[in-house]
Formats: C-alpha cells, structure tokens, sequence
C-alpha cells in the first residue's frame, strides 16, 4: 500500500501533468492557441502558486490543526477566484461561482485526503521499524 | 566481535575502547550508541548547576531563544543553542524533528499522521511533540538506520 501511495499515484500525476504541459507548450510554440491550452497553462500556473503558498504556510506554528486548514483554505480559495476572474474560468454568476466553489471544496479535500493516507502509510513503516528496533 | 571487561578499582573514569580493522554496519552502530553516553549535557535547574546524561534527555526544545531539556520528569535549561545540539549530537540517537525541536529517538514509541502534512511523536512518557514535513524524512532516515 505504501508503494501505491507514494510510488505509482505520484508517478501517474507527475507523468499525466508533464504529457499536458509538454502537449500545450507544443502547440502554443506552434501558433495553435485554439482549444483550452492558455487555460491549462493558467491552471498550472495556478497550481504552481498554490505549492509555494501552502509551502510559506508550513513556516508558520499554528495553535491548531484547525486554524492552519482554514487559513489555508481561505488563502487558497480567495486566490482561485482571482485567478478564475483574471482567466474567465468560469461566468462569474451566483451559479457558477457555486459550481466551480464545490469543485474547488473537492480538490482541496481530496489533496489533503492524499497526503494524509501518503503519511499514514509513511508512519507505519515508522512504527514497524521502531517495534523492531525495541525487539532487537 | 569479542568483548573484554576488565574491573580496576584504582580506575577514576570507566573507559571504552574498540579496536577493529573495517567498520561494519553493527560497529558503527554500536559506536553511535556508546557516544550517546559520552555526552553530557551542562544544563540548570532553576539556578543549581547539573550534568545531565544524554541518555536521560527525552528531547531539546527551543522557545524564545531559550534551549530547553526535557527528562522523564525534569526540565532543565541549557545556554547553547538547538544548532550546536545538532552539530555535537550528529552520530547518535538525536534528530532534529521541527525548527525547535530535536528528539532523541530512545524514547520514540510511535509516530501518527496529522492532517496539516506533519507527523505526530508520541514518546515513553506520553508527551507529544511534532515533525515537520520538512524533517519527516530526517526523522524516517535515522530510524532506518
């Protein structure tokens, strides 16, 4: 399970995101702005910016598990609706900004599902080892 | 490996020595146990003066440009900083485990994830400190060891 985890998952992300960013700077390098290349290039710069913020995030001590996830996700979520306004992601009506907030609750929770199970699986392997190292 | 212990009562301060032609893995580990013990913190409680074994310290804390020292039930200020700890302490059972903090994995009993990415250490005598995502990997590489 660790291997599932923290091998093949990153490694299918880091090789579906590399085919479409290699795909969109092709086709831009080429003239080819049709079709949602400058959006997924929007979107990688997004996510980009998005790592260094929650990496800035960790720096800091917080009181609570509580307090750093909804700092989080008030920082992030107010930049996905600048970036969403800035690229025309979406019509900014009550429906849509709805819509692409649920997505957005998802993605957020679904990242930090990931990363949670990604650790779980790292912290047993630390109290494996731990439970060996007493039996020695 | 053959071990010689030889009582001498005119002897003041008991020494270790280890003769070998290669280091192995269980050597250096052994080397890097024993050293443990060699290290004595100089540290105060309240105003007194004491020496602290290594072995007794649980974990090193820093908190307002104060180092700490935490026992089983004692906690005992020191005047050197956490970067200094690390330096001296490099080859033994310590390991720095957050910006403030290094943890002397004796008495590690068991790790548990927490949902801001960081790990949470439970130690012998129930406290609970916390690993940054940063020294996890710090943390996972001197347990493997």
């Amino acid at each position: 399970m660790n291997k599932v985890w923290n091998t093949y998952i990153s490694r299918v992300a880091l090789t579906f995101t590399l085919a479409v960013l290699f795909t969109v700077l092709f086709n831009l390098i080429n003239g080819n702005t049709q079709g949602d290349y400058i959006f997924l290039l929007e979107l990688f710069g997004f996510i980009t910016f998005i790592e260094i913020l929650d990496y800035l995030l960790t720096k800091f001590s917080f009181k609570s598990r509580l307090a750093y996830l909804s700092l989080e996700f008030t920082t992030m979520y107010f930049c996905f609706l600048v970036f969403s306004f800035w690229g025309h992601w979406f019509n900014f009506t009550g429906v849509g900004i709805i819509l692409f907030s649920f997505i957005f609750l998802i993605l957020f929770l679904l990242v930090h599902l990931y990363y949670y199970f990604a650790l779980k699986s790292e912290a047993e392997t630390i109290n494996n080892k731990l439970i060996k190292r007493r039996l020695k | 490996l053959k071990l010689t212990v030889h009582k001498d009562p005119k002897i003041d301060e008991a020494e270790i020595t280890i003769d070998y032609s290669g280091i192995d893995i269980r050597l250096e580990k052994l080397i890097s146990y024993i050293k443990q013990y060699t290290f004595i913190f100089q540290a105060k409680i309240e105003s007194d003066l004491c020496f602290v074994p290594a072995e007794e310290v649980y974990y090193i804390d820093s908190t307002d440009g104060k180092t700490f020292l935490y026992s089983k039930d004692k906690v005992y200020s020191c005047s050197e900083n956490l970067t200094e700890f690390e330096r001296k302490l490099i080859d033994s059972t310590f390991v720095r485990i957050s910006k403030n903090c290094i943890l002397n994995i004796s008495f590690l009993e068991s790790v548990a994830p927490l949902w801001n990415h960081r790990l949470e250490a439970i130690l012998a005598n129930g406290e609970k400190l916390t690993v940054t995502r940063h020294y996890i990997e710090n943390l996972k590489e001197k347990i493997m060891d």
